[in-house]
């Protein structure tokens, strides 16, 4: 996926622990570790805000995108 | 009954299933009543024939009661959770069973015990638009029950 999460960056950053965000944003830890391994379909906005705000950054801190033309061709993968 | 936190819908629910169940009873009970004071020979073949009656109704008003269950996790919250899908099965598959016993069960079994099963061939069918559209709703319910949970499980995918 050309989306990647960059949450490990922002945690060595701020040198925090998984496990304190995850308890901060109230989300599990497995769910933590899925997020930064980048095993998750998506995030959703509130996570995404809850994170900015316990690592004290933007987005795009913990998001990156690698330029890819055929994303513009990818199927949705939402139909069931 | 009255647990605490069991929303008035489906406390409404179970008490038109338990009043419905009762008034079915009575009212077969008493047509059965009926037919035994003319004194004929059917009056042999009725109880069979009452119970026999009793089996799609029976099943409708299963479906009754799960719903009552579905409404009890939805106010839960736990929209499209596996009791929720179960709940939806089990409502889907209880009108399409009770639909198949009024179509084909009631009328075969009716028709075997009418003649002392002494003529055994043949099925009989009782084609009417209500069972065939609480069949097809039974159907949609099962399959809407599939959807939801493919669309859950996508969503709980989300962090």
């Amino acid at each position: 996926m050309p989306v990647r999460v960059t949450l490990d960056v922002m945690l060595a950053r701020r040198k925090m622990r998984a496990r304190d965000v995850a308890e901060r944003i109230g989300i599990s830890e497995t769910q933590l570790s899925l997020l930064r391994t980048g095993k998750v379909r998506g995030m959703r906005f509130n996570t995404l805000s809850k994170l900015c705000v316990v690592l004290d950054c933007v987005p795009g801190d913990i998001l990156e995108y690698d330029r890819d033309d055929a994303d513009l061709n990818a199927k949705d993968d939402s139909a069931l | 009954m009255n647990r605490p936190g069991l929303p008035l819908a489906a406390l409404a629910m179970r008490a038109v299933a338990v009043g419905f169940g009762v008034a079915l009873f009575f009212e077969q009970a008493g047509a059965r009543q009926l037919l035994h004071l003319d004194g004929s020979d059917s009056q042999a073949l009725m109880t069979p024939v009452y119970w026999v009656s009793l089996l799609a109704p029976a099943f409708f008003l299963w479906a009754l009661w799960a719903a009552s269950d579905v409404f009890v996790r939805m106010d839960r919250g736990d929209a499209f959770g596996p009791a929720v899908v179960r709940g939806l099965r089990a409502i889907g598959g209880n009108l399409m069973l009770g639909a198949f016993c009024a179509i084909v069960v009631q009328p075969s079994l009716i028709f075997l015990i009418g003649n002392g099963f002494r003529e055994m061939r043949g099925v009989r069918f009782n084609w009417t638009v209500e069972n065939v559209t609480l069949a097809m709703v039974g159907l949609v319910l099962i399959l809407l029950a599939r959807q939801g949970r493919a669309l859950k499980s996508q969503l709980d995918q989300f962090v």
